[in-house]
């Protein structure tokens, strides 16, 4: 009698041993993100030790305006990877081409910067919504190939017509913040530009716009119910074409809103591949932080953002050309620590 | 009515040599034909040709990965630059002969691709492609940092190309004959490189290949080492691409960085679809359609008449070289949409309306093969009959 009662809560249980498994496998997960935790202290320290503190402040806040780009674009994807497993390889160049239209519209036309990059992403949801009806709805959603090699059509296409159209000489994008050299804060010491300030709070305020669009709409939900189970939300009656367009034409305007975020900057110029550097790094950030995860793209942006920086700052042997080696390496390592992300869910198949 | 042909017959025996003479000889005869003006002078036609061979050969690598194993690879232009370098490397600065490198071209992008191939240990799906997408960033960057070794943007070449030996029939002081010389090596190492991969995919690990492309799951069950064959068959395909950078190089002994950007990448990949997805001899219609849309499309906007087209219109635009790209991207829609099997399926297809493959049926195939083994038997079974009766 004795000898079964002991038994019972921990082995006879099946349940508890399920529970058991259950939490060995966050406690690996958990230890995943602490090492992570642990290795970017102790890189700050030694970054730190190295030129002091304030070099290192002034490194952080000028990386994290690229972070937080990194991180909008990699939204960008995991949105769509959410809704249909496949990862946008036009994501990019439709990024490029629409803030192309913003150019022009800022530019050639005399529009107020905002106005035409508003009129831009709207342009750029319509051509992302149209592009799902005519060349992605076709195919079967669950059969990824064709609709990853419809991605990549639109990638060479637009990529070839914008070329045609503007070819490669570097453009000047007007700011859409105020840009003197004036202009600028004094952040702990730190001298941060108006025009790093306002893409922190543009990048945030598109952040919590998407988040509420996500939980507090209608077709926020439809979009939620799609990415976790696409058959079950068919049969509660959710149009699910529709709802993916959705997803396409947020994803075409994020990535036009990035783009011209990206050019904000006046180092950076406009020039037909200006956003394939982007594009790896905000890959690399998504991947980073779990092709599933929201959270995890704006995390893993901030995080590349920072290892971008800080890497090519203080590694001096490195610089600033192998800094997309170094990414590579990093997101291989962190893929082999944890497959499927920081952020990621396992999921569990079966056959 | 088309044709029926009964598999193993000798009509179909002959129907199959047919058809391979008829290939072999077109081969043969390629560099000696002369394709109308359209093409380029004889001696552009060659390098053309020679180009394709490479081609298809980079393009049948990239097939193992992405149509037999079912991962997408955007990563395959740097293996191409990697075989490239290598031989432009050894071959100029090292003193290596031609054919001394062509090992190495294919061991490094092997051993490269590997090691990238490594996540594939660990995760399925997407994640491999975000890598390799990385990697053919990567790589023309990489090229500009060690300029010293690899002639950064300048590009870098080999002072002395291939030249045929005295003992074949190849003229060196011929204008042509050279590169007539170069396309029969190129050919000879591209049929190595098919018979490879065709054999690699009938083989019990090119089996275990499709069969965890289809379920992984279940083909992890049935005994396949799924994560061991996925790197392995990123290494093998991106070998395949390091020798058929080497044998770019072998038609045009320059290698630069842009020449390996992803844009090459994706010109393989719309190379693959074109032709077919895993299928080997796809390869070969998808790398002559990639290389003569490029080569013609090059010449329209350069301001000359082909026939009836002209793109006069587009001659002054400085970015006139994006039509190049964008005339792949509505390719490679249109066969999605239209031909999704590629040209392959679609000549299948043709062929079927004439000439119908069936295969044997059960009970010629059960009276041949049991014919023999009957008589094998009763000469077993009578054997000891006999030792019997003698004793």
């Amino acid at each position: 009698m004795t000898l079964l009662e002991q038994a019972r809560p921990a082995d006879v249980q099946s349940d508890g041993f399920v529970e058991r498994f259950r939490s060995r496998a966050a406690d690996i997960g958990n230890r995943g993100l602490i090492l992570t935790g642990a290795l970017v202290v102790i890189l700050s320290v030694i970054f730190i030790a190295m030129d002091g503190a304030k070099l290192f402040w002034i490194r952080f806040l000028d990386a994290l305006a690229n972070g937080f780009i990194y991180g909008a674009v990699a939204l960008a994807l995991v949105l769509i990877y959410k809704a249909t497993g496949i990862i946008n390889f036009a994501q990019g160049s439709m990024a490029m081409f629409f803030t192309f239209v913003a150019w022009v519209l800022a530019r050639e036309q005399g529009w107020p910067v905002w106005l035409s990059i508003i009129v831009a992403m709207v342009l750029a949801a319509a051509f992302g919504a149209a592009f799902e009806r005519i060349f992605v709805r076709p195919f079967d959603p669950s059969n990824h190939l064709p609709i990853t090699m419809v991605t990549i059509a639109l990638l060479s296409i637009l990529d070839g017509l914008a070329f045609m159209i503007w070819a490669a000489d570097p453009k000047g994008f007007p700011s859409p913040f105020p840009s003197k050299l004036s202009n600028y804060v004094m952040i702990f010491g730190a001298k941060v530009f108006y025009a790093t300030v306002g893409i922190w709070i543009t990048v945030i305020v598109m952040t919590v716009v998407i988040s509420l669009l996500l939980s507090k709409t209608k077709i926020g939900l439809a979009f939620r119910s799609v990415s976790s189970n696409l058959e079950s939300s068919r049969l509660v009656g959710i149009n699910v074409g529709r709802t993916l367009q959705f997803g396409w034409a947020l994803a075409a305007a994020i990535g036009t809103l990035a783009g011209s975020l990206v050019l904000s900057d006046t180092k950076s110029l406009l020039d037909p591949s200006f956003m394939a550097k982007i594009l790896v790094f905000s890959f690399a950030a998504a991947t980073i932080g779990g092709l599933d995860s929201l959270v995890g793209a704006v995390v893993g942006g901030i995080l590349v953002g920072q290892l971008q920086t800080m890497v090519g700052g203080y590694i001096t042997f490195i610089g600033s050309d192998l800094v997309l080696a170094v990414t590579l390496s990093v997101v291989i390592i962190v893929l082999l620590v944890r497959p499927n992300g920081l952020f990621g869910k396992v999921r569990v198949e079966r056959v | 009515m088309p044709i029926r042909l009964v598999q193993g017959t000798p009509k179909h025996r002959a129907y199959l040599a047919g058809s391979w003479a008829i290939a072999i000889a077109v081969l043969i005869a390629l560099p000696f034909i002369k394709l109308p003006e359209l093409f380029g002078n004889p001696t552009g036609q060659v390098l053309n040709w020679n180009k394709v061979l490479a081609y298809a050969v980079a393009v049948l690598g990239l097939n193992l990965v992405i149509g037999y194993s079912g991962q997408i690879s955007l990563g395959h232009s740097a293996f191409v630059g990697l075989g490239a370098y290598a031989t432009v490397i050894t071959v100029a600065d090292h003193h290596w002969s031609y054919f001394a490198a062509l090992p190495l071209a294919f061991i490094l992008p092997f051993l490269v691709g590997c090691v990238v191939g490594l996540p594939a240990l660990r995760i399925k799906g997407l994640y491999l492609v975000v890598v390799t997408f990385a990697l053919a960033i990567t790589f023309p960057t990489v090229i500009l940092r060690y300029a010293s070794v690899t002639g950064g943007s300048n590009g870098k070449n080999v002072a002395g190309t291939l030249e045929p030996p005295s003992w074949t029939p190849f003229d060196p002081r011929e204008r042509i004959d050279p590169y007539r010389f170069r396309y029969f090596v190129l050919l000879l190492v591209a049929a190595v490189m098919f018979i490879l991969a065709r054999n690699l995919i009938k083989s019990r690990a090119g089996r275990a290949l499709v069969a965890q492309r289809d379920n992984p799951l279940a083909a992890a069950i049935s005994g396949v080492s799924v994560p061991v064959n996925k790197v392995l068959i990123f290494g093998v395909s991106a070998g395949f691409c390091g020798v058929a950078g080497w044998m770019l190089i072998i038609n045009l002994p320059f290698a630069s960085d842009v020449s390996f950007s992803v844009a090459l990448s994706i010109t393989l990949i719309i190379g693959l679809v074109m032709g077919g997805g895993a299928t080997v001899s796809g390869a070969i219609p998808g790398a002559v359609l990639v290389v003569i849309v490029s080569y013609l499309l090059e010449h329209l906007t350069e301001g000359e008449k082909l026939g009836p087209i002209s793109m006069k219109w587009l001659a002054t635009r400085p970015g006139k070289g994006g039509i190049v790209s964008m005339a792949f991207g509505i390719l490679l829609l249109g066969f999605v949409f239209v031909l999704p099997g590629g040209v392959i399926d679609g000549l299948r297809r043709l062929r079927s309306r004439f000439v119908v493959i069936v295969p044997r049926p059960a009970w010629l195939s059960d009276v041949k093969r049991a014919t023999p083994l009957m008589g094998d038997s009763a000469r077993v079974s009578t054997e000891p009959a006999e030792a019997a009766v003698s004793h």
